[in-house]
Protein backbone atom coordinates (compact mmCIF):
# COMPACT_ATOMS: atom_id res chain seq x y z
CA UNK A 1 0.00 0.00 0.00
CA UNK A 2 2.11 2.69 1.29
CA UNK A 3 6.28 2.13 0.54
CA UNK A 4 9.16 4.36 0.94
CA UNK A 5 12.15 3.16 -0.95
CA UNK A 6 15.41 4.53 -0.60
CA UNK A 7 14.55 7.36 0.73
CA UNK A 8 16.95 10.11 1.54
CA UNK A 9 16.29 13.43 3.34
CA UNK A 10 18.21 16.81 3.60
CA UNK A 11 18.21 19.53 6.10
CA UNK A 12 20.31 22.13 4.31
CA UNK A 13 23.95 20.45 4.02
CA UNK A 14 22.45 18.04 6.83
CA UNK A 15 21.57 14.31 5.97
CA UNK A 16 19.07 12.63 8.38
CA UNK A 17 18.01 10.48 6.49
CA UNK A 18 20.21 7.22 4.97
CA UNK A 19 18.22 5.14 1.99
CA UNK A 20 15.05 4.82 4.43
CA UNK A 21 13.16 1.84 2.83
CA UNK A 22 9.50 1.07 4.69
CA UNK A 23 6.18 -0.88 3.74
CA UNK A 24 3.12 -0.54 5.45
CA UNK A 25 0.29 -3.05 3.96
CA UNK A 26 -3.37 -2.32 3.77
CA UNK A 27 -5.05 -2.96 7.69
CA UNK A 28 -1.78 -2.79 9.40
CA UNK A 29 -0.25 -1.04 11.80
CA UNK A 30 3.47 -0.61 12.12
CA UNK A 31 5.67 1.58 14.68
CA UNK A 32 8.61 3.27 13.75
CA UNK A 33 10.56 2.80 17.09
CA UNK A 34 13.60 5.15 17.57
CA UNK A 35 15.60 7.15 20.27
CA UNK A 36 15.43 11.27 20.15
CA UNK A 37 16.57 12.50 16.17
CA UNK A 38 16.87 9.16 14.83
CA UNK A 39 14.43 10.72 11.84
CA UNK A 40 11.30 9.04 13.19
CA UNK A 41 8.97 12.18 12.37
CA UNK A 42 11.31 13.01 9.24
CA UNK A 43 10.04 9.74 7.76
CA UNK A 44 6.40 10.82 8.02
CA UNK A 45 6.89 14.19 6.87
CA UNK A 46 8.44 12.40 3.53
CA UNK A 47 5.77 10.09 3.46
CA UNK A 48 3.20 12.82 3.91
CA UNK A 49 4.72 15.31 1.25
CA UNK A 50 6.22 18.00 4.01
CA UNK A 51 9.44 17.37 3.69
CA UNK A 52 10.48 16.67 0.15
CA UNK A 53 13.14 13.68 -0.47
CA UNK A 54 16.38 14.29 -1.62
CA UNK A 55 16.05 11.21 -3.80
CA UNK A 56 13.84 8.19 -3.13
CA UNK A 57 10.61 6.97 -4.15
CA UNK A 58 7.49 6.71 -1.98
CA UNK A 59 4.68 5.05 -3.67
CA UNK A 60 1.12 4.86 -2.42
CA UNK A 61 -1.05 2.02 -4.07
CA UNK A 62 1.94 1.95 -6.93
CA UNK A 63 1.66 5.34 -7.72
CA UNK A 64 4.62 7.69 -7.30
CA UNK A 65 4.42 10.55 -4.91
CA UNK A 66 7.90 11.53 -3.56
CA UNK A 67 7.74 15.05 -6.42
CA UNK A 68 4.14 15.92 -5.19
CA UNK A 69 3.46 18.39 -2.88
CA UNK A 70 1.32 17.41 0.58
CA UNK A 71 -2.03 18.73 -0.67
CA UNK A 72 -2.68 15.96 -3.02
CA UNK A 73 -2.33 13.47 -0.12
CA UNK A 74 -5.55 13.45 1.18
CA UNK A 75 -7.04 13.08 -2.33
CA UNK A 76 -5.21 9.76 -2.59
CA UNK A 77 -6.69 8.33 0.91
CA UNK A 78 -3.83 9.72 3.34
CA UNK A 79 -3.57 12.21 6.60
CA UNK A 80 -1.59 12.69 9.34
CA UNK A 81 -1.83 13.72 12.93
CA UNK A 82 0.87 15.63 13.76
CA UNK A 83 3.08 15.78 16.75
CA UNK A 84 1.65 17.93 19.41
CA UNK A 85 -1.32 17.93 17.68
CA UNK A 86 -0.80 21.09 15.55
CA UNK A 87 -4.80 22.14 15.93
CA UNK A 88 -5.54 25.08 15.15
CA UNK A 89 -5.87 26.85 18.56
CA UNK A 90 -8.82 29.47 18.48
CA UNK A 91 -11.02 27.42 16.23
CA UNK A 92 -13.95 25.48 17.74
CA UNK A 93 -13.44 21.87 17.95
CA UNK A 94 -15.98 21.12 15.15
CA UNK A 95 -14.41 23.86 12.95
CA UNK A 96 -11.28 21.80 13.82
CA UNK A 97 -12.36 18.76 12.82
CA UNK A 98 -14.22 19.68 9.52
CA UNK A 99 -11.50 21.14 8.20
CA UNK A 100 -10.03 17.82 8.04
CA UNK A 101 -12.06 17.10 5.34
CA UNK A 102 -10.89 20.31 3.51
CA UNK A 103 -10.56 18.64 0.28
CA UNK A 104 -13.80 16.55 0.28
CA UNK A 105 -17.37 17.03 -0.82
CA UNK A 106 -19.53 18.45 1.90
CA UNK A 107 -21.81 15.75 1.78
CA UNK A 108 -19.31 13.35 2.10
CA UNK A 109 -17.89 14.90 4.48
CA UNK A 110 -20.73 15.31 6.41
CA UNK A 111 -21.12 11.18 6.58
CA UNK A 112 -17.75 10.50 7.76
CA UNK A 113 -18.21 13.65 10.28
CA UNK A 114 -21.07 11.40 12.09
CA UNK A 115 -18.77 8.18 11.46
CA UNK A 116 -16.01 10.18 13.10
CA UNK A 117 -17.97 11.40 16.24
CA UNK A 118 -19.29 7.71 16.52
CA UNK A 119 -15.41 6.31 16.81
CA UNK A 120 -14.78 9.43 19.08
CA UNK A 121 -17.66 9.99 21.12
CA UNK A 122 -15.49 11.81 23.66
CA UNK A 123 -15.25 14.98 21.50
CA UNK A 124 -19.04 15.40 21.39
CA UNK A 125 -19.74 17.46 24.43
CA UNK A 126 -16.81 19.55 23.50
CA UNK A 127 -17.38 21.05 19.71
CA UNK A 128 -18.49 24.21 20.44
CA UNK A 129 -15.57 24.44 23.04
CA UNK A 130 -12.35 26.34 21.48
CA UNK A 131 -9.82 23.93 20.47
CA UNK A 132 -6.89 25.52 22.36
CA UNK A 133 -8.03 25.04 26.15
CA UNK A 134 -8.71 21.26 25.73
CA UNK A 135 -6.41 19.20 27.94
CA UNK A 136 -3.74 17.57 26.01
CA UNK A 137 -5.90 14.44 25.80
CA UNK A 138 -8.72 15.66 24.26
CA UNK A 139 -6.45 17.33 21.70
CA UNK A 140 -5.17 14.34 20.98
CA UNK A 141 -8.40 13.02 20.45
CA UNK A 142 -9.80 15.81 17.88
CA UNK A 143 -6.22 15.70 15.87
CA UNK A 144 -7.16 11.93 15.16
CA UNK A 145 -10.42 12.83 14.54
CA UNK A 146 -9.22 15.47 11.75
CA UNK A 147 -6.87 12.98 10.67
CA UNK A 148 -10.31 10.32 10.45
CA UNK A 149 -11.91 13.39 8.49
CA UNK A 150 -9.80 12.56 4.99
CA UNK A 151 -11.30 9.07 5.22
CA UNK A 152 -7.45 7.72 4.80
CA UNK A 153 -6.67 4.43 3.84
CA UNK A 154 -3.27 4.97 5.98
CA UNK A 155 -3.16 7.09 8.64
CA UNK A 156 0.02 8.65 10.16
CA UNK A 157 0.56 9.61 13.82
CA UNK A 158 3.37 11.36 14.86
CA UNK A 159 4.44 10.85 18.40
CA UNK A 160 0.97 10.23 19.22
CA UNK A 161 1.27 9.47 22.89
CA UNK A 162 3.62 12.66 23.38
CA UNK A 163 2.81 14.25 26.49
CA UNK A 164 -0.44 12.28 28.07
CA UNK A 165 -0.63 10.76 30.90
CA UNK A 166 -0.55 6.96 31.12
CA UNK A 167 -4.50 6.65 31.24
CA UNK A 168 -4.89 8.82 28.14
CA UNK A 169 -2.12 6.68 26.02
CA UNK A 170 -4.24 3.87 27.06
CA UNK A 171 -7.21 5.54 25.65
CA UNK A 172 -5.18 6.39 22.40
CA UNK A 173 -4.03 3.10 22.22
CA UNK A 174 -7.06 1.42 21.85
CA UNK A 175 -8.91 3.88 19.55
CA UNK A 176 -5.37 3.38 16.97
CA UNK A 177 -6.88 -0.09 17.37
CA UNK A 178 -10.19 0.45 16.77
CA UNK A 179 -9.54 2.80 13.82
CA UNK A 180 -7.49 -0.19 12.95
CA UNK A 181 -10.14 -2.86 13.18
CA UNK A 182 -12.06 -0.58 10.39
CA UNK A 183 -9.50 -1.25 7.85
CA UNK A 184 -7.96 1.89 8.31
CA UNK A 185 -3.44 0.88 8.53
CA UNK A 186 -1.44 3.18 10.67
CA UNK A 187 1.83 4.42 10.60
CA UNK A 188 3.34 5.66 13.81
CA UNK A 189 5.92 6.66 15.67
CA UNK A 190 7.36 6.45 19.21
CA UNK A 191 10.31 6.11 21.40
CA UNK A 192 8.42 3.75 23.95
CA UNK A 193 10.07 0.05 22.23
CA UNK A 194 7.03 -1.82 24.43
CA UNK A 195 3.97 0.50 23.75
CA UNK A 196 5.22 0.41 20.07
CA UNK A 197 5.84 -2.67 19.34
CA UNK A 198 3.46 -4.44 21.30
CA UNK A 199 0.10 -3.08 19.82
CA UNK A 200 1.87 -3.26 15.78
CA UNK A 201 1.58 -5.67 13.40
CA UNK A 202 5.60 -4.88 12.52
CA UNK A 203 8.04 -2.26 13.63
CA UNK A 204 10.91 -0.56 11.92
CA UNK A 205 13.89 0.04 14.39
CA UNK A 206 15.52 3.56 13.30
CA UNK A 207 18.77 4.66 14.47
CA UNK A 208 20.66 7.59 12.99
CA UNK A 209 18.50 8.34 10.14
CA UNK A 210 18.78 4.38 8.96
CA UNK A 211 16.68 1.16 9.45
CA UNK A 212 19.07 -0.88 11.95
CA UNK A 213 16.06 -3.94 12.38
CA UNK A 214 12.78 -4.40 10.98
CA UNK A 215 10.22 -7.26 11.81
CA UNK A 216 7.19 -8.40 13.07
CA UNK A 217 5.83 -6.65 16.49
CA UNK A 218 6.82 -9.76 18.52
CA UNK A 219 10.10 -10.47 16.95
CA UNK A 220 10.91 -6.55 17.74
CA UNK A 221 9.66 -6.86 21.04
CA UNK A 222 12.11 -10.55 21.20
CA UNK A 223 15.12 -9.25 19.50
CA UNK A 224 18.17 -9.04 22.09
CA UNK A 225 19.45 -5.83 20.64
CA UNK A 226 15.90 -3.97 21.59
CA UNK A 227 15.43 -5.71 25.16
CA UNK A 228 19.15 -4.84 25.72
CA UNK A 229 19.17 -1.28 24.61
CA UNK A 230 15.55 -0.08 24.66
CA UNK A 231 13.70 -2.34 27.33
CA UNK A 232 16.85 -2.23 30.05
CA UNK A 233 16.63 -6.17 30.18
CA UNK A 234 20.00 -8.14 30.20
CA UNK A 235 19.73 -10.93 28.47
CA UNK A 236 20.49 -13.48 31.24
CA UNK A 237 17.28 -11.63 33.00
CA UNK A 238 15.24 -12.42 29.59
CA UNK B 1 -13.96 31.84 13.97
CA UNK B 2 -16.28 33.23 17.15
CA UNK B 3 -13.11 34.47 18.76
CA UNK B 4 -12.39 36.70 15.22
CA UNK B 5 -16.42 37.15 14.10
CA UNK B 6 -17.89 37.35 17.67
CA UNK B 7 -21.38 35.82 17.33
CA UNK B 8 -23.24 37.97 15.21
CA UNK B 9 -21.40 39.57 13.17
CA UNK B 10 -24.31 41.13 10.48
CA UNK B 11 -26.06 42.19 13.01
CA UNK B 12 -23.30 45.02 14.23
CA UNK B 13 -22.78 45.70 10.52
CA UNK B 14 -26.49 46.22 10.59
CA UNK B 15 -26.27 48.51 14.08
CA UNK B 16 -22.94 50.34 12.57
CA UNK B 17 -24.99 50.75 9.17
CA UNK B 18 -27.48 52.21 11.36
CA UNK B 19 -25.98 54.66 12.78
CA UNK B 20 -24.32 56.05 10.08
CA UNK B 21 -27.40 56.30 7.86
CA UNK B 22 -28.82 59.35 9.68
CA UNK B 23 -25.55 61.37 9.73
CA UNK B 24 -25.53 62.80 6.40
CA UNK B 25 -29.32 64.34 7.05
CA UNK B 26 -28.11 65.58 10.57
CA UNK B 27 -26.37 68.90 9.33
CA UNK B 28 -23.70 68.42 11.58
CA UNK B 29 -20.55 70.61 11.39
CA UNK B 30 -18.73 70.03 8.27
CA UNK B 31 -15.68 69.32 10.25
CA UNK B 32 -17.03 66.88 12.29
CA UNK B 33 -18.42 64.84 9.16
CA UNK B 34 -14.94 65.19 7.68
CA UNK B 35 -13.63 63.49 10.54
CA UNK B 36 -16.06 60.76 10.53
CA UNK B 37 -14.94 60.37 6.52
CA UNK B 38 -11.57 60.18 7.40
CA UNK B 39 -12.69 57.46 9.66
CA UNK B 40 -14.38 55.76 7.41
CA UNK B 41 -12.05 55.18 4.85
CA UNK B 42 -9.00 54.33 6.96
CA UNK B 43 -11.35 51.45 8.57
CA UNK B 44 -11.51 50.12 5.15
CA UNK B 45 -7.87 50.52 4.82
CA UNK B 46 -7.04 48.92 8.19
CA UNK B 47 -9.58 46.06 7.40
CA UNK B 48 -8.27 45.65 4.37
CA UNK B 49 -4.35 45.10 5.86
CA UNK B 50 -5.86 43.02 8.68
CA UNK B 51 -6.60 40.31 6.96
CA UNK B 52 -3.21 39.78 6.01
CA UNK B 53 -1.61 40.84 9.42
CA UNK B 54 -4.07 39.92 11.44
CA UNK B 55 -6.15 36.94 9.80
CA UNK B 56 -3.19 35.37 7.75
CA UNK B 57 -0.77 35.98 10.48
CA UNK B 58 1.99 37.77 8.49
CA UNK B 59 3.63 40.63 9.58
CA UNK B 60 3.41 42.50 6.44
CA UNK B 61 4.63 46.43 7.52
CA UNK B 62 3.83 48.00 3.67
CA UNK B 63 0.17 48.29 3.07
CA UNK B 64 0.57 51.91 2.92
CA UNK B 65 2.19 51.37 -0.58
CA UNK B 66 -1.00 49.77 -2.05
CA UNK B 67 -2.73 52.40 -0.34
CA UNK B 68 -0.56 54.71 -2.71
CA UNK B 69 -0.51 52.54 -5.48
CA UNK B 70 -4.62 52.99 -5.26
CA UNK B 71 -4.91 56.78 -4.89
CA UNK B 72 -2.43 57.41 -7.21
CA UNK B 73 -3.55 55.20 -9.81
CA UNK B 74 -7.23 56.41 -9.59
CA UNK B 75 -6.18 59.94 -9.66
CA UNK B 76 -3.74 59.99 -12.35
CA UNK B 77 -5.94 58.45 -14.81
CA UNK B 78 -9.18 60.34 -13.78
CA UNK B 79 -6.89 63.17 -14.40
CA UNK B 80 -4.62 63.10 -17.42
CA UNK B 81 -7.38 60.77 -19.38
CA UNK B 82 -10.64 62.53 -17.94
CA UNK B 83 -12.34 58.89 -17.29
CA UNK B 84 -15.21 58.93 -14.51
CA UNK B 85 -13.36 58.44 -10.43
CA UNK B 86 -16.71 56.10 -10.71
CA UNK B 87 -14.27 53.56 -12.98
CA UNK B 88 -10.81 54.67 -11.85
CA UNK B 89 -11.27 53.46 -8.32
CA UNK B 90 -11.83 50.11 -9.47
CA UNK B 91 -8.72 50.50 -11.79
CA UNK B 92 -6.89 51.44 -8.84
CA UNK B 93 -8.06 48.82 -6.80
CA UNK B 94 -7.17 45.85 -9.47
CA UNK B 95 -3.51 47.61 -9.70
CA UNK B 96 -3.29 47.69 -6.02
CA UNK B 97 -4.10 43.36 -6.29
CA UNK B 98 -1.89 43.21 -8.52
CA UNK B 99 0.88 44.49 -7.02
CA UNK B 100 0.00 42.60 -4.03
CA UNK B 101 0.59 39.93 -5.70
CA UNK B 102 3.95 40.67 -7.09
CA UNK B 103 4.96 41.45 -3.68
CA UNK B 104 3.09 38.26 -2.06
CA UNK B 105 5.60 36.14 -4.71
CA UNK B 106 8.85 36.65 -2.85
CA UNK B 107 7.10 36.65 0.22
CA UNK B 108 6.10 33.34 -0.01
CA UNK B 109 9.43 32.42 0.31
CA UNK B 110 10.45 33.97 3.40
CA UNK B 111 9.84 31.80 6.72
CA UNK B 112 11.41 34.46 8.67
CA UNK B 113 8.39 37.22 10.02
CA UNK B 114 11.02 40.18 10.72
CA UNK B 115 12.17 39.58 6.58
CA UNK B 116 8.68 39.48 5.62
CA UNK B 117 8.04 42.94 7.48
CA UNK B 118 11.45 44.35 6.34
CA UNK B 119 10.52 43.64 2.64
CA UNK B 120 7.29 44.61 3.06
CA UNK B 121 8.38 47.95 4.34
CA UNK B 122 11.10 48.29 1.57
CA UNK B 123 8.18 47.51 -0.65
CA UNK B 124 6.80 51.03 0.61
CA UNK B 125 9.76 52.61 0.71
CA UNK B 126 10.08 52.16 -3.15
CA UNK B 127 6.64 52.97 -3.97
CA UNK B 128 7.05 56.55 -2.02
CA UNK B 129 10.20 57.02 -3.67
CA UNK B 130 8.80 56.52 -6.75
CA UNK B 131 5.93 59.00 -6.47
CA UNK B 132 8.40 61.05 -5.05
CA UNK B 133 10.84 61.34 -8.06
CA UNK B 134 8.15 61.00 -11.14
CA UNK B 135 7.65 64.68 -10.70
CA UNK B 136 6.62 65.36 -14.28
CA UNK B 137 3.82 63.08 -13.69
CA UNK B 138 2.92 63.05 -9.66
CA UNK B 139 4.90 66.52 -9.09
CA UNK B 140 6.43 65.12 -6.27
CA UNK B 141 6.75 65.99 -2.55
CA UNK B 142 4.97 69.49 -4.16
CA UNK B 143 1.59 67.60 -4.29
CA UNK B 144 -0.56 66.25 -6.46
CA UNK B 145 -3.18 68.86 -6.49
CA UNK B 146 -6.38 69.07 -9.28
CA UNK B 147 -7.48 65.20 -8.41
CA UNK B 148 -11.10 65.49 -9.70
CA UNK B 149 -14.14 64.37 -7.20
CA UNK B 150 -16.85 61.69 -8.15
CA UNK B 151 -19.03 62.86 -10.42
CA UNK B 152 -22.39 64.33 -8.99
CA UNK B 153 -25.21 61.74 -8.89
CA UNK B 154 -29.06 63.15 -9.37
CA UNK B 155 -31.73 61.61 -6.95
CA UNK B 156 -34.70 63.19 -8.43
CA UNK B 157 -34.11 66.69 -7.99
CA UNK B 158 -30.69 67.02 -6.00
CA UNK B 159 -27.60 66.00 -7.09
CA UNK B 160 -25.20 64.62 -4.58
CA UNK B 161 -21.75 66.25 -4.95
CA UNK B 162 -18.68 64.67 -3.16
CA UNK B 163 -14.94 65.79 -2.53
CA UNK B 164 -13.83 68.05 -0.11
CA UNK B 165 -16.24 70.87 0.49
CA UNK B 166 -19.12 68.33 -0.40
CA UNK B 167 -19.39 67.03 3.67
CA UNK B 168 -22.48 65.50 3.18
CA UNK B 169 -22.44 63.40 -0.15
CA UNK B 170 -18.74 62.75 0.80
CA UNK B 171 -19.54 60.94 4.06
CA UNK B 172 -22.30 59.05 2.36
CA UNK B 173 -20.00 58.17 -0.16
CA UNK B 174 -17.58 56.60 2.66
CA UNK B 175 -20.56 54.74 4.31
CA UNK B 176 -21.65 52.89 1.62
CA UNK B 177 -17.98 52.33 0.74
CA UNK B 178 -17.67 50.86 4.63
CA UNK B 179 -20.31 48.88 4.76
CA UNK B 180 -20.14 47.84 1.27
CA UNK B 181 -16.54 46.04 1.66
CA UNK B 182 -17.28 45.19 4.95
CA UNK B 183 -20.41 43.47 3.98
CA UNK B 184 -17.97 41.69 0.94
CA UNK B 185 -15.10 40.47 3.29
CA UNK B 186 -17.86 39.07 5.98
CA UNK B 187 -19.84 36.95 3.28
CA UNK B 188 -15.75 36.11 1.85
CA UNK B 189 -14.05 35.42 5.49
CA UNK B 190 -16.79 33.72 7.78
CA UNK B 191 -16.71 30.63 5.09
CA UNK B 192 -14.31 28.64 4.14
CA UNK B 193 -11.97 31.27 2.72
CA UNK B 194 -11.61 32.84 5.98
CA UNK B 195 -11.08 29.13 7.57
CA UNK B 196 -8.67 28.38 5.30
CA UNK B 197 -6.43 32.03 6.38
CA UNK B 198 -6.87 30.79 9.86
CA UNK B 199 -5.44 27.49 9.77
CA UNK B 200 -2.87 29.03 8.11
CA UNK B 201 -2.25 31.29 10.51
CA UNK B 202 -2.19 28.93 13.43
CA UNK B 203 -0.60 26.04 11.78
CA UNK B 204 0.70 25.87 8.44
CA UNK B 205 2.17 22.85 8.13
CA UNK B 206 -1.45 21.14 9.58
CA UNK B 207 -3.16 22.80 6.97
CA UNK B 208 -0.88 22.16 4.22
CA UNK B 209 -1.60 18.62 5.38
CA UNK B 210 -4.95 18.84 5.10
CA UNK B 211 -5.11 19.68 1.62
CA UNK B 212 -4.62 23.52 1.56
CA UNK B 213 -2.65 24.87 -1.48
CA UNK B 214 -0.44 27.38 0.59
CA UNK B 215 1.49 29.54 -2.06
CA UNK B 216 -2.40 29.88 -3.93
CA UNK B 217 -4.05 31.08 -0.91
CA UNK B 218 -1.33 33.05 0.38
CA UNK B 219 -1.30 35.17 -2.69
CA UNK B 220 -4.97 34.90 -3.19
CA UNK B 221 -5.03 36.87 0.65
CA UNK B 222 -2.47 39.16 -0.53
CA UNK B 223 -4.50 39.91 -3.88
CA UNK B 224 -7.83 40.45 -1.55
CA UNK B 225 -5.68 42.45 1.02
CA UNK B 226 -4.40 44.94 -1.67
CA UNK B 227 -7.43 45.42 -3.67
CA UNK B 228 -9.19 46.83 -0.28
CA UNK B 229 -6.52 49.02 0.70
CA UNK B 230 -6.22 50.44 -2.68
CA UNK B 231 -9.74 50.86 -3.04
CA UNK B 232 -10.04 53.21 0.02
CA UNK B 233 -6.78 54.88 -1.04
CA UNK B 234 -8.55 56.03 -4.42
CA UNK B 235 -11.41 56.95 -2.83
CA UNK B 236 -9.13 59.13 -0.41
CA UNK B 237 -7.52 60.38 -3.48
CA UNK B 238 -10.93 61.74 -4.79
CA UNK B 239 -12.38 63.08 -1.70
CA UNK B 240 -8.99 64.81 -0.50
CA UNK B 241 -8.85 65.54 -4.16
CA UNK B 242 -5.09 66.02 -3.45
CA UNK B 243 -2.08 63.56 -2.96
CA UNK B 244 1.63 63.56 -1.88
CA UNK B 245 4.12 60.23 -1.92
CA UNK B 246 4.67 61.09 1.98
CA UNK B 247 0.89 61.93 3.25
CA UNK B 248 0.18 58.55 1.44
CA UNK B 249 2.98 56.29 1.26
CA UNK B 250 5.27 57.88 4.04
CA UNK B 251 5.68 56.43 7.74
CA UNK B 252 3.24 58.36 9.59
CA UNK B 253 0.84 56.43 7.50
CA UNK B 254 2.60 53.41 8.14
CA UNK B 255 2.12 53.77 12.23
CA UNK B 256 -1.11 55.79 12.50
CA UNK B 257 -2.82 52.30 10.42
CA UNK B 258 -0.68 50.23 12.45
CA UNK B 259 -1.69 51.74 15.57
CA UNK B 260 -5.19 51.66 14.51
CA UNK B 261 -5.12 47.23 13.87
CA UNK B 262 -3.36 46.79 17.34
CA UNK B 263 -5.28 49.37 19.15
CA UNK B 264 -9.05 47.86 17.72
CA UNK B 265 -7.60 43.93 17.49
CA UNK B 266 -5.07 42.45 15.43
CA UNK B 267 -7.20 39.67 13.59
CA UNK B 268 -10.74 40.53 15.23
CA UNK B 269 -12.75 41.20 12.04
CA UNK B 270 -14.24 44.46 13.44
CA UNK B 271 -11.10 45.38 15.62
CA UNK B 272 -9.65 47.85 13.05
CA UNK B 273 -13.13 49.48 12.62
CA UNK B 274 -12.87 50.39 16.40
CA UNK B 275 -9.04 51.81 16.40
CA UNK B 276 -10.11 53.62 13.43
CA UNK B 277 -12.75 55.43 15.25
CA UNK B 278 -10.65 56.55 18.31
CA UNK B 279 -7.30 57.17 16.52
CA UNK B 280 -8.96 59.50 13.82
CA UNK B 281 -10.98 60.75 16.12
CA UNK B 282 -7.88 61.30 19.27
CA UNK B 283 -5.91 62.77 16.01
CA UNK B 284 -7.81 65.86 15.29
CA UNK B 285 -8.38 66.35 18.53
CA UNK B 286 -4.43 66.14 18.73
CA UNK B 287 -3.77 68.25 15.28
CA UNK B 288 -2.73 71.23 17.46
CA UNK B 289 0.58 69.05 19.02
CA UNK B 290 1.86 68.35 15.33
CA UNK B 291 3.98 66.29 15.02
CA UNK B 292 4.04 65.06 18.85
CA UNK B 293 0.43 63.68 18.51
CA UNK B 294 2.59 60.11 17.13
CA UNK B 295 4.02 60.36 20.93
CA UNK B 296 0.73 59.65 21.78
CA UNK B 297 0.58 56.84 18.82
CA UNK B 298 3.16 55.51 19.84
CA UNK B 299 2.42 55.34 23.95
CA UNK B 300 -1.29 53.63 23.15
CA UNK B 301 0.35 51.08 20.74
CA UNK B 302 2.91 50.42 23.56
CA UNK B 303 -0.55 50.30 26.40
CA UNK B 304 -2.38 48.21 24.33
CA UNK B 305 0.47 45.80 23.48
CA UNK B 306 0.76 44.85 27.41
CA UNK B 307 -2.58 45.50 28.97
CA UNK B 308 -4.68 44.50 25.86
CA UNK B 309 -3.09 42.82 23.38
CA UNK B 310 -6.36 41.66 21.76
CA UNK B 311 -7.44 45.52 21.46
CA UNK B 312 -10.61 46.50 21.92
CA UNK B 313 -12.45 44.17 20.39
CA UNK B 314 -11.01 41.51 22.70
CA UNK B 315 -11.71 43.37 25.55
CA UNK B 316 -15.68 43.18 24.89
CA UNK B 317 -16.35 39.78 25.70
CA UNK B 318 -14.55 39.63 28.69
CA UNK B 319 -16.59 42.46 30.57
CA UNK B 320 -19.55 40.75 30.47
CA UNK B 321 -18.45 37.12 30.44
CA UNK B 322 -19.06 34.32 33.12
CA UNK B 323 -15.59 32.50 34.20
CA UNK B 324 -15.36 29.26 31.63
CA UNK B 325 -15.95 26.38 33.07
CA UNK B 326 -13.43 24.03 33.27
CA UNK B 327 -13.73 21.18 30.59
CA UNK B 328 -13.84 18.05 31.99
CA UNK B 329 -11.43 15.32 31.23
CA UNK B 330 -12.33 12.58 28.81
CA UNK B 331 -12.43 9.39 31.00
CA UNK B 332 -9.79 6.83 30.64
CA UNK B 333 -10.45 3.78 28.89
Amino acid sequence: MLQLERVNVHYGATRVLWDVSMEVGAGEIVAIMGPNGSGKSTVLKAAMGLKKPSSGVVRLDGEELQARSATVRPQRGMSIVLERRRLFPRMSVEENVMLGAYTRKTAEARETYRWVLDLLPEIKPHLNATAGKLSGGQQQMVAIARGLMANPRVLLMDEPFLGLSPAMVKTVCSIMQMINERGVAILFNEQNAKLSFAMSHRGYLLESGRVVLSGSGEDMLDHPEVRRVYLGMREEAA
Amino acid sequence: MLEVFGRRPYLVLLVMALLLAPVPFLQLNDYIVHVLTLFLIFAVFATGWNITLGLLGLKTLGHHAFFAIGAYASALVSHYFGVSPWITMWLGALIAAVAGIIIGFPILRIRSMPHVAIVTLAFAEIVRLVFANLKDITRGELGFWGIPPFNPIGIGDTAIRFGLGNAAGSFALAAVLFVGVHLILLLLLRGRCGLTFLAIRDAEAAAESLGVRLAAWKLFAFGISAAVVGLSGAVYAHYLMILTPTSVAGPEMLISLLAMIIVGGVGRFFGPIYGALLLTATSELLRDFGDYRMLLYGALIIVFVFIAPAGIAGLKPRLGRKPAEATKPVEAV
